[in-house]
């Protein structure tokens, strides 16, 4: 059994011009001990997605689903005090702008007091404090940073990003969540520190068991760490499955021009020649396509896709096209 | 921050001496003579005359006149008044503390009721109790101070009797002025039923007091309500929220600390509206304090009595605004380090 299963999960606004489907009918599962992916460009919804599983998104979205299920209970029908409890311990979320997701006006070690889970002290209350010290500088240690003391004292503004986004980190892995989802977590990170980060999630994954959904739009980062991937495009899921499968061979030909969108630097360039892209621009959320909504961009395009297409299984492989790329295409790449 | 504060007090200083400078000039341009006029003798015999202009430097250029002014007037002489012909700064002791008081009851009820009002604004954003705080600050804003007071005083001074509509203190009681704060006097004093003074001058106190509170009231809801919303929609907020933490936890140990900052900065510079209507409304309640003090001088041209006015009124905002800026310096982790006070 997956451990979050979601289904044709639509989040919805309104806005003047009506109530517009900003995410429509995604689906993703990701299975215990697995480090999935969730890639698309910016916009493309994949933040929404990680809200609405943790049920932050503010009043003015519409969150539907067929189902979102995390370990067989149903998110969206439990209280709030309920889901609460189940986020933060069994489900945790790590953010984009780790100096910003932490509170400026309070220190970094009061901040991880906080976030301790206290029912599991069993020392008398005199030695709280104490106890409460060991465990952060335990945790501190286990996310790499090593001059606690410091960091424990300091606001967040005197930090970088990079050790912010470990006190982040530290913070979720107390509770030993059994998913993490990271919103982007590199992005504002030297890169000297990506590494370290993803070194981290890695040896949680491996070592806990936490299964992770990664959501990023660097595809070399998808390509080195995770497993599975689902690939989203204007708030549609277009692909999703093996990361391996995926990058050797797409199905859909947005996916397609994702991949062609990197540079490979052994590939034959010749001098000054322009990257391959997509023609055309996102759409803007007032004015999406019907159907597939790649439709107006899509070389491979056709009347029948102002239909929105079904999902197709090809050996542990969806994507949901009409008129996906054979096997010859997709080698061409 | 030790430097910060050392430009603050620079700023401080260069600003009164701007405001001397102001209220000298305005003091050359009154009518009358020159010595009368700064030193509030009326009709000195001539050797007076010849004392003034020793102590003032008159005979001087403009400019020595200036810096004896300030010499003068730093060191607590503010010459005499016209119609009484008693010192100033002695008057000023008697009139300062009850203004300060009634400013100062006037600003708690503001901090107590528009505080929560913003939050509670903010954190049911457009709801029914949001549309509420909302109207009812709009409502007070748009209310003038004077009318609102003449109606409290017919509605429940004349008509239900419940509050007296005048002064400080019933007469009945025998009060010292130690030092000039009814409550502290009364408790400092000796007579019989302190109880019975102290509801006394709680009574005289409730009406002036909540008139003056109705605006900084509004004012501080609001502010409150727009800081706490941002911070409300911070990402830190939403970090918190995905940690589990409950919504009491979240509002009260991040939220409201991050955005009562900018509030309590805000509200010092609504000092100067406080103390305008607070003159108003001395006059209306005859509060004995330094607005009808400064009434009764503008009426009876009493030059030295409304140029002190002036330099203590404005001094005195001038030097609390200084204060909240380092207050706030002090208390905001980020702006620690700062040595502009820029950001």
């Amino acid at each position: 059994m997956p451990l979050l299963d979601i289904r044709n999960l639509s989040i919805e606004f309104d806005s003047p011009h009506g109530r517009i489907k900003a995410v429509d009918r995604v689906n993703l599962s990701i299975n215990p001990g697995e480090i999935r992916g969730l890639v698309g460009e910016s916009g493309s919804g994949k933040s929404l997605v990680a809200k609405a599983i943790m049920g932050i998104l503010n009043d003015r979205w519409y969150v539907s689903a067929d189902r979102l299920r995390y370990n067989g209970v149903d998110l969206l029908s439990l209280s709030a005090k309920e889901r609460r409890k189940l986020m933060g311990r069994e489900i945790a979320m790590v953010f984009q702008e780790p100096s910003s997701s932490l509170d400026p006006n309070d220190t970094v070690g009061h901040q991880l007091h906080e976030s301790l889970p206290m029912d599991e002290c069993d020392v008398s209350f005199f030695k709280r404090r104490k106890w409460r010290e060991e465990r952060i500088k335990a945790f501190l240690h286990k996310v790499g940073i090593r001059d606690h003391k410091r960091v424990m004292k300091s606001y967040p503004h005197e930090l970088s990003e990079g050790i912010c986004q470990k006190v982040m980190i530290a913070m979720t892995i107390a509770y030993k969540p059994r998913l993490l989802i990271a919103d982007e977590p590199t992005t504002v990170i030297e890169a000297g520190a990506q590494d370290q980060i993803f070194k981290l999630f890695k040896k949680l994954n491996q070592l806990n068991e936490v299964s992770i959904l990664l959501i990023t739009h660097d595809l070399e980062h998808v390509e080195s760490w995770t497993k599975t991937i689902t690939v989203m495009y204007c708030g549609q899921t277009v692909e999703s499955g093996y990361t391996k499968q995926i990058f050797k061979q797409p199905y859909h030909p947005y996916t397609m021009a994702l991949l062609q969108s990197m540079p490979h630097f052994n590939a034959q360039l010749s001098r000054k020649s322009q990257l391959t892209a997509l023609s055309g621009s996102v759409p803007s959320l007032q004015h999406l396509p019907i159907g597939c909504r790649l439709g107006p961009r899509c070389p491979r395009a056709q009347k029948l896709c102002v239909e929105i297409p079904k999902m197709e299984k090809v050996r542990g492989h969806y994507f949901s096209c009409h008129f996906p790329l054979t096997e010859q295409e997709g080698k061409k790449s | 921050m030790w430097f910060y504060i050392v430009r603050r007090f620079n700023l401080f200083v260069l600003t009164v001496a701007v405001l001397y400078f102001l209220v000298f000039l305005m003091i050359n341009a009154m009518p009358g003579e020159l010595a009368t006029n700064i030193s509030g003798h009326v009709n000195p015999s001539v050797e007076q005359h010849e004392q003034l202009v020793q102590q003032y430097q008159l005979d001087k250029n403009w400019f020595n006149q200036y810096i004896s002014f300030i010499n003068q007037r730093i060191h607590g002489d503010f010459g005499l008044s016209f119609t009484t012909a008693q010192p100033i700064f002695d008057e000023m002791l008697k009139v300062l503390p009850a203004t300060i008081e009634l400013c100062f009851y006037a600003l708690l009820v503001a901090l107590c009721l528009g505080l929560p009002m913003g939050i509670l604004g903010a954190v049911r954003y457009r709801k029914f109790s949001d549309h509420t705080v909302l109207g009812i600050s709009l409502i007070g804003y748009s209310i003038p101070v004077f009318w609102l007071a003449m109606l409290a005083i017919m509605y429940f001074g004349l008509k239900l009797q419940w509050l007296p509509v005048a002064g400080r203190l019933n007469l009945l009681y025998q009060v010292d002025a130690i030092t000039g704060f009814t409550f502290i006097d009364i408790l400092l004093s000796d007579i019989e039923n302190k109880r019975l003074a102290l509801r006394d001058a709680f009574s005289h106190l409730l009406m002036p007091a909540l008139t003056l509170a109705l605006l900084p009231t509004t004012v501080v809801a609001r502010i409150m309500r727009t800081a706490m919303l941002e911070e409300l929609n911070a990402n830190y907020i939403k970090a918190s929220q995905a940690r589990g933490l409950s919504p009491a936890t979240i509002i009260f140990r991040h939220a409201l600390p991050n955005a009562i900052q900018p509030v309590l900065a805000q509200v010092s510079l609504q000092l100067s509206t406080i103390l305008t209507s607070a003159m108003v409304i001395e006059v209306i309640f005859s509060w004995p304090g330094i607005g009808n003090w400064l009434m009764d001088a503008i009426y009876q041209r009493d030059y030295p009595v409304i140029s002190a006015g002036i330099l203590v009124c404005a001094g005195f905002i001038i030097l609390v605004s200084v204060l909240s800026d380092i207050f706030l310096i002090a208390t905001t982790p980020q702006r620690r380090s700062a040595v502009y006070g820029s950001s």
